[in-house]
């Protein structure tokens, strides 16, 4: 595995009530790389501290350090690039996906093999795919960018901020008038709603 | 047999429906906007909330809670690829035990589990579906634009499901060929029928398949 410094992140998701937001990015941010991106996120309903995603054949895991001062701080890990050797796939993605690793048949899994015999017909794994178009900015000192994302082919936005420093991540918060009650929500928290794997606090309006 | 003149929200017999759900559907939403003749007030926008619960168990029950109404429809047939759908069950919050034990339960289709109350709030309900795995209760919301072309009812649809979004347009009516003449003139004849369980399934990640677009 191999290990970058975590970054301190402050992360949104919606749809047109962000727009306000994501115009201030825009016009004062220094535009970056434009990508799009497809990548095949693995959830749980018990995994609450690492975000497990696989891109390009290539699955990384990030891992939950702290939360500070409604901050997040994520260590990314580059587990491997497919196909995988058995004792990675028991020893770090199921671990690290909080359910049991089933019998492994085979030494060394292509991608394919991985999620057809693994991952799609464990019950308790549910896969999300994403298409991402990201907008790359740098601004007040931070990386920050604003995307449309499809989850399973629904659509949401998001915008995050990034540094390895707090206090740059809250100037930029200030700056882009994200409102104080606005939660910080990482990429699986907002995968799981949409899923429907996390309590959904939203639903007691019905009551 | 003359043709039973459809109404806009009214009971009829029961309906073949199309529907579909991506993110564009602009060019058949123009057409039908463009097409359709003049619509009573009423129905040119709508907005819902409502809870779907999903059964891992089966595709051939749909149950929705609107206003604190539960409203199942059961599969009926299918049609040249166009699905009708019956009302199995119309039910009220506090619902008793003996409508969920010999209604809901069954049509869910999985274990039922014992009732200790008389009668169950919609909260409590709620709560049963939460502790069992093979159920889940989901929020969507709608936004509905009626619009009636080639006398089939027909809708496009803003539809929020757990806050993602997604369009989705339908064509209903006791007709057969009405429904695929509009498919036609809406350019959506090679358009996937995706009704709102197997979206709703497709967005949760209970079936691993695309929507339309």
């Amino acid at each position: 595995m191999t290990h970058t410094v975590p970054r301190y992140e402050f992360r949104i998701f919606g749809l047109d009530e962000i727009d306000s937001i994501i115009d201030i990015l825009k016009k004062h941010g220094v535009k970056g790389k434009v990508r799009n991106i497809s990548e095949i996120y693995l959830m749980t309903a018990g995994n609450k501290e690492n975000n497990i995603k696989i891109r390009n054949k290539r699955l990384d895991i990030k891992s939950l350090v702290r939360q500070e001062n409604g901050l997040e701080q994520w260590n990314p890990q580059e587990v491997g690039v497919f196909p995988l050797e058995k004792y990675i796939i028991k020893n770090d993605i199921f671990p690290a996906l909080g359910v049991e690793a089933p019998a492994l048949d085979r030494e060394v899994y292509t991608l394919k093999q991985f999620m057809q015999e693994l991952i799609l017909v464990d019950p308790d794994i549910i896969v999300a795919l994403t298409e991402k178009e990201r907008y790359a900015f740098d601004f007040e000192d931070c990386i920050c960018e604003y995307a449309n994302v499809k989850i399973n082919g629904a659509f949401q936005k998001t915008l995050a901020i990034e540094s390895e420093n707090p206090e740059a991540v809250w100037n930029a918060i200030k700056r882009l008038q994200i409102d104080k009650n606005m939660e910080n929500v990482n990429y699986p928290k907002a995968l799981k709603r949409v899923l429907g794997l996390e309590i959904d606090y939203d639903i007691n309006r019905f009551f | 047999m003359a043709k039973e003149e459809l109404e806009i929200g009214a009971i009829s017999k029961p309906r073949f429906e199309f529907r579909s759900f991506g993110q564009d559907f602009e060019e058949a939403s123009y057409l039908m906007s463009r097409l359709s003749v003049p619509v009573p007030q009423k129905v040119w926008e709508r907005e819902s909330e409502e809870i779907y619960i999903l059964s891992k168990t089966n595709d051939k029950n749909n149950t929705k809670i609107r206003d604190g109404k539960m409203d199942i429809k059961t599969f009926v047939t299918e049609v040249d690829g166009l699905e009708q759908w019956n009302p199995l069950m119309k039910g009220e919050f506090p619902i008793s035990a003996e409508v969920l034990k010999n209604e809901v339960y069954p049509a869910f289709m999985v274990e039922t589990p014992a009732f200790d109350k008389a009668e169950y709030t919609l909260e409590e309900f709620l709560g049963m579906i939460d502790n069992n795995p093979d159920l889940q209760a989901v929020r969507v919301r709608k936004e509905r634009y009626g619009f009636m072309v080639n006398d089939t009812i027909c809708e496009v649809a803003d539809v929020l499901i757990n806050g993602a979004h997604l369009v989705s347009i339908n064509s209903e009516s006791t007709e057969i060929e009405d429904i695929k003449k509009t498919m036609k003139n809406l350019k959506v004849e090679d358009v996937e029928n995706i009704n709102y369980l197997q979206a709703i399934k497709r967005v949760i990640g209970w079936i691993n398949k695309p929507l339309a677009n």
